[in-house]
């Protein structure tokens, strides 16, 4: 697969730190599945943070002899390392399940709710209550709009394009508030994308704004 | 001389230490590598918590998660002491979303202008690296690895746009991979 846009390394380091609101560790986790390029530099901000953790002064705490007396004495309850454990991922991402849906083809089957004409949407769990999945009908676009917070936008299925380039599966947009932005789907086919967003989108012109209640962005 | 005294003469390979464990089940090994880590990574997570029992409640879980997946620790792919981060980093995530991590007090850090003290580093090379970094970049860094702000709350604490941060965090990211000899 062929992947033009990533999200920037900032965001990647915070993926990394444990630092991105949860809405927003979907979207890169997702992402990260289908790219190497991310995921080394991913690797990367880790390492980053190992050499923090190795070089941090080992002044331990004054109540840290109890602790160490109590993890002894788990520890010599526990069983000894299983040599065959299995070699996972150290960072096992709960891709949500409609995720999977679309990326084998079964889109239709999900509880999509209608915005407007031609757009429809589904709010994803997430403790940040950012996260949204988002179908735009062909050729159809979003209006003209800029966003208060940070926007992370991955496309599954589809195309769009606005100002910035062409967006293609696997294909992520990290926009903050500096970038304004028309979105248009190309291609034949419905354009679907996971969203994470920390603030609402700030559409430009008198109908968009009457209309953002009901497209609840 | 103490236990402490005597790890820094005799400088320990955590990461063949690790394999090391898993091979022989030492569990004595295994407290050396919780004597050299644990205050490391308990003041870690008590910035990041900003409460001391879940702090040391995910700092134990981490030591415990470590010792029953020491078989699958590859050293060819991270460090001793980066296996370790992303194991306590995976269950402050969990902690995070489970809400048991409290709401920050944002405001009340407003005020805090973080220096290299506040990164309470020993080693040279990372010291040096740190203040090699300009001020602001040096925050960032510090405020996403050891705090766990968001961008959007570094740009509230900090009073800057929110392209400023996420520029400093970029740059700050490559210097830092540079410095410290982190490479692809």
């Amino acid at each position: 697969m062929n992947i033009n846009h990533h999200p920037d390394d900032s965001t990647l380091l915070s993926y990394a730190a444990g630092s991105l609101p949860e809405s927003f560790d979907v979207v890169v986790a997702c992402h990260l599945q289908r790219c190497a390029h991310c995921h080394e530099k991913t690797f990367q901000a880790e390492a980053v943070a190992g050499q923090l953790l190795e070089a941090l002064s080992n002044q331990a705490p004054s109540h840290s002899r109890a602790f160490r007396d109590d993890f002894f004495q788990k520890l010599e309850r526990e069983p000894l390392p299983e040599p065959n454990t299995d070699l996972i991922d150290p960072r096992p991402e709960t891709i949500p399940e409609a995720i999977h849906a679309i990326l084998s083809g079964n889109s239709e089957d999900l509880p999509w709710k209608r915005l407007v004409p031609g757009m429809h949407s589904i709010a994803l769990e997430s403790s940040d209550g950012g996260l949204k999945l988002l179908r735009i009908a062909p050729g159809r676009n979003l209006p003209m709009h800029s966003h208060q917070g940070t926007e992370l936008t991955l496309v599954l299925q589809g195309a769009f394009q606005d100002e910035l380039g062409c967006f293609n599966p696997g294909d992520v947009a990290d926009l903050n508030h500096e970038v304004e932005h028309q979105p248009i789907t190309i291609g034949n086919e419905a354009c679907i994308c996971l969203v994470a967003m920390d603030a609402p989108l700030q559409f430009k012109g008198l109908v968009p704004k009457l209309l953002q209640p009901f497209i609840g962005f | 001389m103490s236990e402490a005294q005597v790890e820094s003469v005799v400088e320990m390979d955590w990461n063949q230490c690790l394999e090391q464990i898993a091979i022989t089940g030492d569990k004595r090994l295994f407290m050396k590598f919780y004597d050299h880590f644990s205050p490391r990574l308990h003041s870690w997570m008590l910035k990041l918590c900003a409460d001391a029992t879940l702090a040391e409640e995910l700092c134990q879980e981490a030591f415990l998660q470590a010792w029953r997946k020491a078989a699958s620790y590859e050293p060819r792919k991270a460090s001793a002491s980066t296996w370790l981060f992303t194991i306590a980093r995976n269950l402050f995530i969990d902690a995070k979303r489970r809400h048991k991590v409290e709401q920050k007090h944002l405001h009340s850090l407003k005020s805090e202008d973080i220096q290299i003290e506040h990164f309470n580093l020993d080693s040279n090379t990372v010291k040096e690296a740190i203040a090699k970094l300009p001020h602001r970049q040096a925050q960032v860094i510090y405020q996403s690895y050891y705090l766990g702000h968001s961008h959007s709350e570094i740009a509230e604490i900090m009073g800057l746009p929110l392209g400023s941060i996420k520029s400093s965090i970029r740059l700050a990211f490559q210097k830092l991979c540079k410095d410290l000899d982190v490479t692809p």
